[in-house]
């Protein structure tokens, strides 16, 4: 059985290492300023988008609070929606569209680069800006905030609703939120509404960041590695509100194989948004990638549970180094023990002993 | 509404032996506290130390009626003994108004109910077994419960008590059913009215009626 301490370094050595793979504060406002000024741009007076009201906001991992630093490069893939109203062209014209008015802006012009559906705007060392072009739908069926895309060939449109996504996912974690940006507030002495959206960080967004960066870690060059919104979508599914971090990462590991559905001998993952759509439609043609899952998984829940057997953070350091990276795990252990050189001089007063007396027998309805 | 100064008085109290705990309003005047409980709790010459993450929610009805809890680390099952709201259940209703009158404060809520529950599963965490015991689920559970309350094996002698429950009086001056020949206030009577305090007598009525029912209708053997 885990001590006390024990549990709470770990969790502490967890916590930091989604930190540390996390945007920090400064970059992310800085990714929200420079992502407004491009909308800011492309709403401009002489600007052909300028009649379409151009807007531009987060989808993906950026949109979820669950983004991680790629293998190997210290830029952030930051996607983003370039949503036009009333656009009623083809889906290469929205493109060229949007293309053309970015290149039409001297700074944003060098740091261009078109890619297959989106424009990506490059900020060295920092991030890239991914900017995929769309319009709302008009499908009756779906969320009002449903949009169309241009697909892989830019010859139809396909469905998505990252903000629809992204409300299903704050859903699946809205206690955990509450409960701790009402403790951040507290801990800064600030007001609730004062305490932003992004500065609250649950269980559930950090387990998922350390679920990718493990899939990062040990299986990146495989191309039957889970996606990451299978991964988000299962966890999403799976997760209970758990206020402890280790704790959250064993029962996700454990539980999301049970939250896929089988239809006729078909494996599913539902999007929550769009029940139609199957983002493990790809596992029919090739099989191997739900196999692939499911052993992952099954993989990091023995190694996950091995850390119990340990007594002390630093017998636990190698296995730590294994799951999530050296450098990342060794720069969370440096810091757990720099702040608790710091705290030294706290003098932290053990819990009273209470005596039990005459207990009684717990119950059950 | 429960008292705001009464809470803050007593949470302050406590954040002295526990300094990880932190109260939050849910709006509307009600209250909750949350945060990462790290006891030491010593039963016999058993001692348990542990830290759980509970969530504590304080009924507008606080000090007369007791707060509920849950363990909202991830840590204990909800087949481990929960309500169907996955508050915990610390013990059968009776026993738990009981140990919650000897000192209704949030310290006494902590020292009496609470961490007697958690350390209880610790403990069957690195034994196997709980260290005092389980009561069977439902009304099962509530004979035994009543049972240990009057330390007694004979149910037909809870079913005596509790018929005494259910009125208004106390007839001390009857017979106590437990045949010792003495008359109720000499014998039970105490344990009667101490028992007698904690809930109304339809509260009695209702928990006799759901034994006879079960006694009459035991569920089919699984």
């Amino acid at each position: 059985m885990i001590s006390v301490e024990f549990r709470k370094n770990l969790n502490e050595v967890l916590r930091l290492i989604a930190i540390k793979l996390d945007l920090n504060e400064t970059r992310y406002r800085n990714a929200v300023e420079k992502y407004e000024n491009v909308a800011k741009w492309l709403n401009g007076e002489d600007s052909k988008l300028a009649d379409h009201s151009p807007a531009i906001y987060p989808q993906g991992s950026f949109s979820l609070g669950t983004i991680v630093k790629p293998i190997g490069s210290d830029e952030y893939d930051i996607d983003l929606v370039c949503e036009l109203k009333d656009f009623l062209g083809a889906p290469d014209e929205i493109k060229s569209l949007v293309g053309n008015r970015l290149q039409e802006n001297g700074i944003y012009q060098p740091r261009l680069e078109e890619m297959n559906r989106c424009w990506r705007l490059y900020y060295a060392k920092e991030f890239h800006l991914d900017i995929l072009p769309a319009k709302p739908s008009l499908v009756e069926s779906l969320s009002n905030t449903a949009i169309e895309v241009p697909d892989r060939d830019l010859q139809d449109w396909s469905d998505s609703d990252p903000k629809g996504f992204t409300e299903w996912f704050k859903d699946c974690m809205v206690e955990q939120f509450t409960i701790n940006r009402q403790i951040l507030a507290q801990l800064k002495q600030k007001s609730v509404d004062d305490v932003p959206e992004y500065a609250v960080k649950t269980t559930l967004q950090q387990a998922v960041q350390l679920l990718k960066r493990n899939r990062d870690i040990n299986i990146n060059k495989d191309k039957d590695k889970p996606i990451s919104i299978i991964i988000t979508t299962l966890a999403g599914h799976a997760y209970e509100n758990q206020a402890d971090l280790y704790e959250t990462l064993i029962a996700l590991v454990r539980d999301m194989p049970n939250k896929i559905d089988y239809k006729d001998g078909v494996a599913w993952v539902h999007n929550p948004v769009n029940p139609e759509e199957n983002f493990a439609e790809k596992w029919e043609k090739h099989p191997q990638r739900h196999k692939k899952l499911i052993e992952w998984l099954s993989d990091l829940e023995s190694k996950l549970r091995r850390l119990q057997k340990f007594n002390d953070i630093g017998e636990a350091k190698s296995l730590v180094e294994s799951l999530f990276g050296e450098n990342v795990s060794q720069a969370a252990m440096e810091e757990l023990s720099k702040q608790k050189s710091a705290n030294a001089h706290i003098k932290v007063t053990a819990p009273p002993t209470i005596k039990i007396d005459d207990p009684i027998k717990p119950w059950k309805e | 509404m429960v008292n705001r100064n009464l809470i803050a008085h007593e949470f302050n109290k406590m954040k002295q032996d526990y300094p990880d705990l932190y109260l939050l309003s849910n709006g509307r005047e009600s209250w909750k506290i949350r945060g990462n409980l790290h006891f030491s709790a010593k039963y016999e010459n058993h001692l348990v130390e542990d830290a759980y993450i509970v969530e504590i929610l304080i009924p507008n009805e606080y000090p007369c009626v007791v707060p509920k809890a849950k363990e909202i680390g991830g840590r204990i099952p909800d087949s481990f003994h929960k309500f169907s709201d996955k508050t915990l259940c610390f013990g059968a209703p009776i026993s738990v108004k009981r140990k919650f009158s000897y000192d209704r404060t949030l310290s006494g809520f902590f020292k009496n109910c609470l961490i007697p529950f958690l350390s209880s599963y610790t403990y069957k965490i690195k034994n196997g077994s709980l260290p005092h015991g389980e009561l069977e689920h439902g009304v099962k559970g509530i004979i035994q419960g009543y049972m240990d309350e009057f330390q007694t094996k004979d149910i037909k002698l809870v079913i005596d008590f509790l018929r005494i429950l259910t009125q208004d009086i106390f007839p001390g001056f009857m017979n106590c059913p437990c045949r010792s020949g003495k008359r109720l206030y000499k014998c039970h009577g105490e344990k009667i009215l101490e028992l007698k305090g904690l809930q109304f007598p339809q509260d009695f009525a209702a928990e006799l009626n759901q034994i006879r029912k079960f006694l009459l209708n035991p569920p089919p053997l699984p």
